[in-house]
């Protein structure tokens, strides 16, 4: 035990903790959580929707001319689009390409990314220039803009997006990857592992991968939240989904053109991809106040 | 200062280098005949696809074709719209101006918001202002700009009646109203995130010792908050501005589209459903190497408000 | 108590007679509003400095010393905190005054410098700009005279160059140089009252001896009332008169310096003298108090050093001991107080483990 006469901080200390406290409070854990809770609440029925979209509505491909952009009724909750098909029905199914669709970008970049970051983070050098200059050098180019360009190369459609996306994410993923592994690989354990004879490889999966999973898992909310607006954004220019097959994006672009003749299509499809990005970014922001150490301290 | 700005300038060589090179070389990783996804589906009698394929540098060897087309690029000939028979950067030139007066209008509309926003918010934290905006800006960071642009129309120009709802307007001060609209839509996303990082970094700064021996000194609060706080969280503030830039202008693609304005953006838009790559090559380069050099520009603004990083 | 002297601050000048008290706190108080509900940092803390005059302020980290500065200096955050008590300062009144009115008085009649000079000074202004925004603001200078003044004062802290250091950035000092710059940026409007919080903490040793001999030099040439705050006993014993120790909010003891750590009449003071290398006379293994200071929130009933006191009575756990004269000229807050100044107690720390 010793005599705790360390320099005091510069704030008044007593200030200091008791702001914290205060904060604390105000802020989270309660507060937070309870941010992240409307976000899981609005997630499940979104994830109804991609997963069961038979449970909740008819098939949104039924056209009927003679009920075109009809105001919303029993029949039809949210009205009917130009070729008579029910809103509802399309803004159910369509939720499947854009969320899943920006799923599989998050995971493609992870798949990539976190190895990259890893290899370049634990082994330093000229392999991690090589490797950063590349990654540095796709981040010139503004996300959507690139991958307009990949699509419009490659051949529109839903796949295309996914894939063209999903590369464009890699180097956030790839950075934020390194970033952390160079903290860890200066720490102790990693000598203390090599002192052992661990091979590379095992350092890196069993000693300083799982220490990135809370990294990960909030850029992984972030790039999400960009993933769904993104894949939304190339579907209304046309690049994604292609008819008739419904998608919140197309739904948009679509309904634009008689906007003024009757708005419920196009709100529906808006409010729709802005709930599904407000509950991720929710939920992302629980999730990195719990499993981000510096969040939680503040 | 001066040695400071020459780095940077010429760090950008090598970027700009990667970019035209994947914008020029990517058509050749598509499956097929790359012409034909320049012709767009059209089909043509084989010398004129032959000629395409010359202009386009699609036969010989990539670096030999690649060095002449940037020849060719640095004199600005990005070549032909087969479709449109026009030169692509004439094409360009005649809708810049309406995209950069949207986006220097939707940046100008953002930072007059977003930063006294984000400064009141953090000199009042949890308050009910900083709630609210806590809230606005998670919407507008959620909101996708073209839905934002319709919801614009229904409101400002079809129920108040205050805006024009489409189109990009004749004269200067036309001009000015018409772009209103879409000027702020496009500005959400932008005010939101920089209301976020202006009150987290002015939330930062205000706790520092130099704002309290500030205080110390006996200066007023204005003289401490603007500039002793502000110009410190300027800093990362502007990081996030300046990369805000990409957003905007992809953005404007988007809003052009959604309210029929005559800028790169439809020109991109049309480009894409008439299949007319050389337009969308084009327009992507110059979009990416206009968002480059703002990134530059930036980094050489960091060096005069900070003087620690003029090394 | 001197305190309430009609001295008032006149157009023609300062009337002071040495012995009167500059700064004169009484019983102060300073609450946080907590969501766990209100936290007393402070509580009834009262103490005088003379011009001319230093006394060290010391405690642990969490003792109430900086809180007690931030009080005096009115840099306590308006919505969660609450004063109480009474500031004077020459005569007037503090406590309860409007931010407005405690702006003028703060840089121009009490000034304060601050641990770190590196984070204490704006990176982004130059040296000279930051001392002479307070001239302008407070005396209504021009930036050339101000500048100039702000050179001037370079000097007086002894940097060499002073010219050179008016255009230079903090980051381009040295830390030695980032501190006479910061006592510059003190000195600037000439205040009645310093306040310095730990003003060497940061800094090399060497360093930390010209910043003291500076701080001394300037008391004496200026006749200021320096308020030290430290939790180094070495720099109280190097440049205090009288020495105020802090626990847990509270005065432990008062005393001069020089009888203060020969003859503890407080275990907490003996214990920190003991422990400290400078001055316990033990050589060998140097004794340390066991435990730590107690949470501000969670503050033990009866005497709060009784945790951690190897002399505690069941007396000591239940009641608070006031502050009371053990001989002329000294104050303490023990119930055993009378035993330490007769010497019939004897203090067992236990050893370092």
């Amino acid at each position: 035990m010793t005599l705790e006469l360390n320099p005091t901080p510069n704030l008044p200390p007593v200030a200091a903790s008791q702001a914290a406290v205060l904060r604390r409070a105000l802020r989270s854990p309660l507060a937070r959580n309870r941010a992240a809770l409307v976000g899981l609440v609005i997630l499940v029925p979104l994830l109804v929707m991609v997963f069961f979209p038979a449970l909740l509505a008819g098939d949104p491909n039924v056209q009927d001319l003679s009920a075109s952009l009809q105001p919303p009724s029993a029949e039809h909750i949210l009205g009917t689009d130009k070729l008579g098909r029910d809103v509802w029905a399309r803004i159910v199914y369509g939720a499947r390409p854009t969320l899943l669709g920006a799923f599989v970008v998050v995971v493609i970049s992870g798949v990539i990314g976190i190895p990259l970051g890893l290899v370049a983070g634990f082994y330093g050098g000229r392999l991690d220039f090589a490797i950063m200059r590349v990654l540095d050098a796709l981040l010139a180019f503004p996300a959507l803009l690139l991958a307009i360009l990949v699509v419009a190369t490659f051949g529109s459609g839903l796949g295309t997006v996914v894939v063209a996306l999903g590369i464009i994410y890699v180097p956030a993923m790839a950075r934020l990857v390194r970033s952390v592994t160079l903290v860890h690989s200066r720490l102790a354990y990693v000598d203390a592992g090599r002192a052992l004879g661990f091979s590379d490889r095992r350092i890196m999966l069993r000693h300083i991968l799982p220490n990135l999973v809370a990294a990960v898992v909030v850029q992984s909310t972030i790039d999400l939240a960009y993933a769904i607006l993104d894949i939304a954004a190339l579907s209304f220019l046309g690049l994604g989904q292609q008819p008739p097959d419904p998608d919140w994006g197309s739904m948009l672009a679509d309904a634009r053109s008689y906007l003024l003749q009757n708005p419920w299509p196009a709100m529906s499809a808006g409010i729709a991809i802005a709930l599904a990005v407000v509950s991720v970014n929710l939920v992302g922001d629980g999730l990195r106040s719990q499993l981000d150490p510096r969040e939680r301290e503040r | 200062m001066a040695g400071f700005v020459l780095r940077r300038v010429l760090g950008l060589i090598p970027v700009l280098l990667f970019v035209s090179f994947v914008t020029f070389n990517l058509v050749r990783l598509a499956p097929g005949d790359p012409v034909t996804i320049v012709l767009g589906g059209r089909r043509v009698d084989p010398a004129t696809a032959e000629a395409l394929r010359i202009q386009f540098g699609l036969v010989g060897d990539p670096i030999t074709q690649y060095v002449a087309w940037l020849g060719r690029a640095l004199v600005l000939d990005l070549g032909e719209s087969y479709r449109l028979r026009q030169d692509v950067v004439g094409l360009i030139a005649e809708r810049l101006p309406i995209t950069l007066q949207l986006v220097v209008m939707s940046m100008v509309i953002a930072v007059t918001i977003a930063i006294p926003l984000g400064i009141a918010q953090a000199r009042r934290r949890d308050s009910m202002l900083d709630y609210v905006g806590s809230i606005g800006s998670l919407i507008g960071l959620s909101i996708p700009v073209y839905f934002a642009a319709m919801i614009g129309v229904l409101v400002f120009a079809v129920w108040l009646r205050w805006l024009p709802a489409f189109g990009s307007g004749d004269d200067p001060l036309d001009r000015l109203r018409h772009l209103l609209l879409p000027a702020g839509a496009l500005a959400l996303g932008t005010i939101a995130l920089t209301s976020r990082m202006t009150r987290s970094a002015m939330l930062e700064t205000l706790s520092t010792d130099y704002i309290e021996a500030a205080r110390a000194k006996g200066l007023p609060e204005r003289t401490i908050v603007v500039k002793h706080a502000f110009r410190n969280a300027l800093i990362p503030v502007l990081t996030v501005t300046s990369l805000q830039v990409g957003f905007l202008l992809v953005g404007a693609v988007l809003v052009e589209t959604t309210l029929g304005l005559g800028g790169i953006g439809s020109l991109i838009t049309d480009a894409i459903q008439n299949r007319d790559y050389p337009v969308i090559q084009a327009s992507v380069l110059l979009l990416t190497v206009a968002f480059t050099v703002i990134n530059l520009l930036t980094d050489i603004l960091y060096a005069v408000i900070d003087p620690r990083i003029r090394y | 108590m001197t305190a309430t002297r009609a001295g008032r601050r006149v157009a023609g000048g300062r009337h002071r007679t040495a012995g009167d008290a500059l700064l004169a706190v009484r019983d102060l108080e300073v609450e946080f509003r907590t969501s766990a509900g209100p936290v007393r940092a402070v509580n009834g803390v009262s103490l005088e400095i003379a011009a001319g005059e230093t006394v060290g302020l010391v405690g642990e980290s969490g003792s109430g010393k900086s809180v007690t500065s931030r009080a005096i200096m009115g840099l306590l955050p308006p919505r969660t905190s609450r004063v109480r008590g009474s500031i004077l300062l020459d005569g007037d009144e503090l406590v309860g005054i409007s931010e407005k009115r405690y702006r003028k008085i703060r840089g121009e009649r009490i000034a304060m410098v601050f641990q770190d000079p590196l984070t204490a000074l704006n990176p982004l202004y130059r040296a000279g700009e930051q001392v002479a925004e307070a001239l302008r603001f407070h005396f209504g200078m021009g930036q050339s005279e101000a500048l100039r003044r702000a050179r001037d004062l370079f000097a007086d802290v002894g940097l060499p160059d002073p010219d050179a250091v008016v255009r230079q950035y903090p980051h381009e000092l040295s830390g030695g140089m980032r501190q006479r710059v910061m006592i510059a940026m003190a000195l600037a409007c000439e205040p009645e009252v310093l306040i310095a919080d730990e003003p060497t903490t940061a800094l090399d040793v060497t360093i930390q001896a010209q910043i003291l001999e500076l701080l001394r030099d300037l008391v004496r040439d200026r006749g200021m009332a320096l308020l030290l705050i430290t939790h180094d006993l070495g720099v109280v014993r190097e440049l205090c008169e009288r020495a105020i120790v802090l626990y847990a909010g509270r005065i432990a003891e008062q005393a001069p310096v020089e009888s203060l750590f020969v003859a503890p009449h407080h275990p907490y003071t003996a214990g920190l003298a003991a422990s400290n290398p400078q001055i316990s006379s033990r050589r060998a293994r140097l004794p340390q108090i066991a435990g730590g200071p107690p949470n501000p929130a969670n503050v033990p009933p009866g005497c709060p050093f009784s945790p951690r006191c190897p002399a505690a009575l069941d007396r000591c756990r239940a009641e608070v001991p006031p502050l009371l004269e053990t001989v002329p000229g000294r104050l303490a807050a023990c119930h055993r107080s009378d035993e330490l100044v007769a010497g019939t107690l004897v203090l067992s720390w236990e050893g370092p483990t």
